[in-house]
């Protein structure tokens, strides 16, 4: 498949400043349908969905974070745009870093969503790397769904009543993959370190961490933040990994006032 | 800058210096925000994590109702954000409203407070509630421009009003107080309209040092005498040449009582 076939929703909104959204593993294009809803008429919206992933169905090899960069940088190319604001959740964050090292100029603003630019430090690729094992001999099952909701979701949002829904649909999502997600999980796990290229980032840009997340603690965060000149951090103590999903009416207000103020200055 | 939920809103703040060293949390005046503090930090975050933050309410913090701008939920939150960072028990220090802050936390909550220093403040009901009630609905009805000098004469020392080599911090804190909206009746209302804490100052058992500023006509020496004689074992550190904005009015003599406090304490700073 090349980087021409790969899937994009697009508002197509010509006129209008444009945010592209690049989407967590285990999850696709769809985790940002609030937030693009709740830019409608403000941002043209545009969510790639990453190779061997989603709608673009099973990589044949491992896909790597410069794959996935290359895939965007292919696609801002396609659509004729040279000044976009990106927002990316946790893998999309290791994409978004490599994009604005490599296109500082394109990149307006940058918003890290339970994300962070590191490699996986080696006690954690051990216990991760069988996952990607495991996927592909038997799919999202068992201990291995469990730990992956475990991972998405902070205990917070897992244990709230109120919020049950939110963590059934994450459930139903998880098991719903395929085992030949295995190629597009051991890129992440197997991710090189993008810590040299927060220097060369000169986007505006905040970071969001949330304290309940296992996979992306807030250290990690912090790294991005004391990385990139002049970035902001935002912290919520009581969100796990997947911040626009855990409490979307809060992340989007703040990312809408995040981008608008680009609007002003630029 | 970062800013972080704690305590049902959000508080912007500073984090600078080791993260494994021992911790100072810097609150300010009515008014100000985390520059209040900008040499202190630089001073000291080579040694020391250094927090700041704004009220909130006030500076970049998350804007509120005027109910819930009480001097009890600004403790909550300070303490709050302590918790929520992570810094274990640390040295509060704290300006005016950020005194009456430092207080209620070292009296309620030692668990999070190991000392602190308190500048220009008081533990006593508001004297002068009558001026202060008339300024804040002025505040609120016609914004700062009408009190200005007011709150200039209020607040800033005979010297930093007339002295020339003191014209820079004038006209900072001037240009500062001039970015305030109307909005900040509501978290000014509650320093005219404070609860005192007199009955808890003896049940304070943390090192505390109370800073009086000589010039200082919004809570003058007596008002700290006051607060050292109710703290067992406190002291007192009068400054010359100083009113109501110790911190950025002579800001070397402030580093120069932080150093010597933090040097009396058996705590561990980085690097």
């Amino acid at each position: 498949m090349s980087a021409d076939d790969l899937f994009v929703a697009d508002t197509g909104e010509a006129d209008l400043p444009a945010v592209v959204c690049l989407h967590s593993l285990f999850l696709d294009h769809t985790m940002f349908d609030e937030f693009t809803a709740a830019a409608a008429g403000r941002f043209r919206m545009i969510r790639p969905e990453f190779r061997g992933q989603g709608r673009n169905g099973d990589a044949s090899r491992t896909v790597t974070m410069d794959d996935c960069a290359d895939d965007v940088l292919a696609m801002l190319d396609r659509l004729g745009l040279d000044r976009v604001h990106v927002v990316a959740q946790s893998m999309g964050g290791d994409v978004a870093v490599r994009v604005a090292a490599r296109r500082p100029e394109t990149v307006d603003r940058l918003v890290f969503l339970g994300s962070s630019v590191r490699a996986e430090p080696a006690a954690q690729l051990e216990a991760f790397r069988p996952i990607a094992e495991e996927v592909a001999r038997h799919g999202f099952v068992g201990e291995i769904h469990e730990m992956v909701v475990q991972i998405m979701l902070g205990e917070s949002c897992r244990n709230d009543p109120e919020r049950a829904g939110v963590t059934a649909k994450m459930r139903a999502d998880i098991a719903a993959l395929r085992p030949g997600l295995h190629h597009a999980v051991r890129g992440v796990v197997e991710r090189e370190s993008g810590i040299d290229l927060l220097a060369k980032v000169s986007a505006t840009t905040l970071v969001v961490s949330g304290g309940e997340d296992i996979a992306r603690p807030p250290e990690w965060s912090q790294e991005v933040v004391d990385g990139i000149d002049g970035a902001e951090l935002w912290s919520l103590p009581h969100v796990g990994h997947s911040v626009i999903t855990e409490q979307p009416d809060l992340t989007i207000g703040r990312l809408m006032e995040f981008l608008s103020e680009g609007q002003k200055s630029s | 800058m970062a800013s972080i939920d704690v305590n049902g809103t959000t508080i912007r703040y500073e984090d600078e210096g080791p993260r494994d060293a021992h911790a100072i949390v810097m609150s300010p005046s009515m008014f100000f925000d985390v520059r209040m503090f900008a040499a202190q930090a630089a001073a000291l975050s080579d040694r020391y994590r250094v927090v700041r933050y704004d009220h909130r309410g006030q500076g970049e913090s998350a804007r509120a109702p005027r109910e819930q701008l009480d001097m009890d939920t600004l403790s909550e939150d300070a303490a709050a954000l302590i918790e929520a960072l992570d810094l274990g028990r640390v040295t509060f220090v704290g300006n005016s409203m950020g005194g009456f802050v430092g207080l209620r936390l070292a009296a309620r909550r030692p668990d999070l407070i190991a000392s602190a220093v308190l500048m220009g403040t008081s533990a006593d009901v508001e004297e002068q509630v009558e001026d202060m009630d008339g300024l804040v609905a002025v505040l609120e009805e016609h914004g700062i421009e009408p009190v200005l000098d007011g709150v200039l004469q209020f607040m800033m020392g005979d010297t930093t009003l007339t002295d020339p080599s003191r014209a820079d911090v004038l006209a900072e804190v001037t240009a500062l107080l001039r970015t305030r909206t109307p909005e900040y009746a509501d978290a000014a209302h509650h320093i005219a309209h404070r609860l005192p804490v007199l009955d808890e100052l003896a049940s304070i058992t943390v090192p505390v040092v109370v800073v009086a500023g000589t010039e200082d006509h919004t809570y003058p020496p007596p008002k700290s005498e006051q607060i050292v004689a109710g703290i067992p074992g406190s002291k007192l550190e009068v400054m010359e040449r100083t009113g109501h904005v110790h911190a950025m009015e002579n800001p070397t003599a402030v580093i120069d009582v932080l150093e010597r406090h933090l040097a009396t304490l058996d705590v561990t700073a980085g690097r």
